[in-house]
């Protein structure tokens, strides 16, 4: 075996590895989510939800520090890998967006007795997937020569939202708003609740950034073949 | 510093000349001022009747006119420029990428007052309402919110020009990015209209003026990277 089939052996191995360690993390996460805690007093079972929501909330602010880290490498360096690191973590941002929008929806029919409540948490997040979308949408139909640095330049812009989605909850006072500030007013005084909260959100981010990894690879490899089937044919 | 000054006067004084002698920008919107503020007040008069809600409402109006108005008209921002490949040119004579952009934000500032003044005329009138008491104040807003629209407008219409899509591609990218300005110039502007005590030093005004800092500082830095791959 060669260096090369070495190399790429010990890397598979490392990924198993990073995949037994995300399943063990989120299967031990959904055991204290559903079985560990026991009921929240007023909501029921339906705050259980808020250990998915407030965890994916975060792992989407993870991928959009990914984008802006990669946007800003690719900026300095003009590597392609920044590139596709960057790409890889707009797209899995975008789920994790669809999550937080989507539990938060679930969350909020029963207990506000609406779908979606006009309030700035809610409408910056909902910008927050908005540039998500766009981000994707440019890379897709932008200028094919310069798409790179022209989404580099974009998730750099980009970031600027997850500010505004922080500072949101402050722009309004409290008793206008019906998005609720647990963690921030220290509303989990649990220590299950506490416990399965960090928990999930670690599992959560865990899971995004490997989701990252293998996004890149693919989009790296799928580079790599161009390039390859572009010199077969010179 | 001299000779950047001098650059950057005679790029804008230039870029300005061209909008005045080629008028499409202004032409489109202007006309889409007017049409938006029709549109919106028909529908506004059609379901709010009493002149009590028409002036809750409006606020809101004058701002919806402003965002559709510009998203649509800006696509055509750099056009001129990239079919002569006047960009290209400015950077072989030497002249700074951040020269270039603030000269074209500038521009599109005056273009876009000229139209949201427009805008807001026509509504005002369509719709009954005044805001002349409180002109200052709003003025100060207006400028705020024109300005850092105009420099992530320009910096994303440079991002859409080279697409097939750069004309649905522009809104498409702009509104979500610009939404957080158009709350503010919205809740600003109710403030106003509704008597409040208005400040630039409360969250929204804070949150505005941050926001025009960071485009216009942020288009400066990374407009080179737009225009030079």
């Amino acid at each position: 075996m060669n260096q090369i089939e070495k190399t790429k052996t010990r890397l598979m191995g490392l990924e198993y590895a990073a995949l037994a360690v995300v399943a063990l993390l989120m299967a031990y996460a959904l055991w204290w989510v559903f079985i560990g805690v026991p009921n929240e007093r007023v909501m029921g079972p339906v705050q259980r939800i808020f250990y998915f929501h407030v965890g994916s909330a975060i792992a989407c602010y993870c991928s959009v520090a990914t984008v802006l880290a990669g946007s800003l490498a690719f900026l300095a360096t003009r590597k392609r890998i920044f590139d596709v690191a960057s790409e890889a973590a707009a797209e899995v941002g975008l789920v994790f967006a669809t999550v937080v929008m989507l539990s938060g929806m679930i969350w909020a029919r029963p207990i506000w007795n609406t779908w979606f409540h006009w309030e700035p948490r809610l409408l910056s997040f909902l910008c927050l997937w908005l540039v998500f979308l766009s981000l994707i949408l440019l890379r897709r139909f932008g200028d094919q020569e310069r798409t790179p640095a022209h989404c580099a330049v974009l998730g750099v812009v980009a970031a600027i939202t997850v500010p505004i989605v922080v500072y949101s909850i402050q722009l309004l006072p409290q008793f206008a708003q019906l998005h609720p500030q647990v963690v921030g007013r220290r509303g989990l005084r649990e220590d299950s609740f506490r416990w399965a909260f960090g928990i999930t959100t670690f599992a959560l981010i865990c899971f995004q950034f490997f989701l990252v990894y293998v996004r890149a690879r693919i989009g790296w490899v799928s580079i790599r073949v161009k390039m390859a089937s572009n010199d077969a044919m010179v | 510093m001299r000779r950047a000054v001098g650059q950057f006067l005679s790029v804008f004084l230039s870029m300005g000349a061209l909008e005045l002698r080629v008028r499409e920008t202004l032409a489109v919107m202007l006309s889409l001022a007017i049409i938006i503020a029709v549109v919106v007040a028909f529908g506004v008069t059609t379901v709010f009747l009493d002149p009590a809600g028409r002036e809750k409402l409006f606020p809101a109006a004058i701002w919806i006119c402003f965002i559709l108005n510009a998203a649509v008209s800006l696509g055509r921002s750099f056009e001129y420029e990239t079919e002569h490949r006047l960009l290209d040119g400015l950077l072989l004579a030497g002249v700074a990428p951040a020269s270039i952009f603030i000269s074209k934000a500038l521009v599109n500032f005056v273009v876009l007052s000229v139209a949201h003044l427009t805008g807001v005329v026509a509504l005002g009138m369509l719709l009954g309402v005044s805001i002349a008491a409180q002109s200052t104040d709003f003025i100060i807003i207006s400028v705020l919110v024109v300005l850092a629209y105009s420099a992530l407008a320009t910096l994303v219409a440079a991002l859409t020009t080279g697409s097939r899509l750069r004309n649905a591609l522009l809104p498409i990218i702009l509104l979500p990015l610009v939404l957080p300005l158009f709350f503010c110039g919205v809740e600003l502007t109710t403030q106003l209209a509704l008597g409040e005590s208005f400040s630039l030093g409360g969250a929204w005004g804070q949150m505005l003026i941050g926001l025009a800092v960071l485009y216009v500082g942020l288009g400066a830095l990374l407009f080179e990277s737009v225009v030079r791959e």
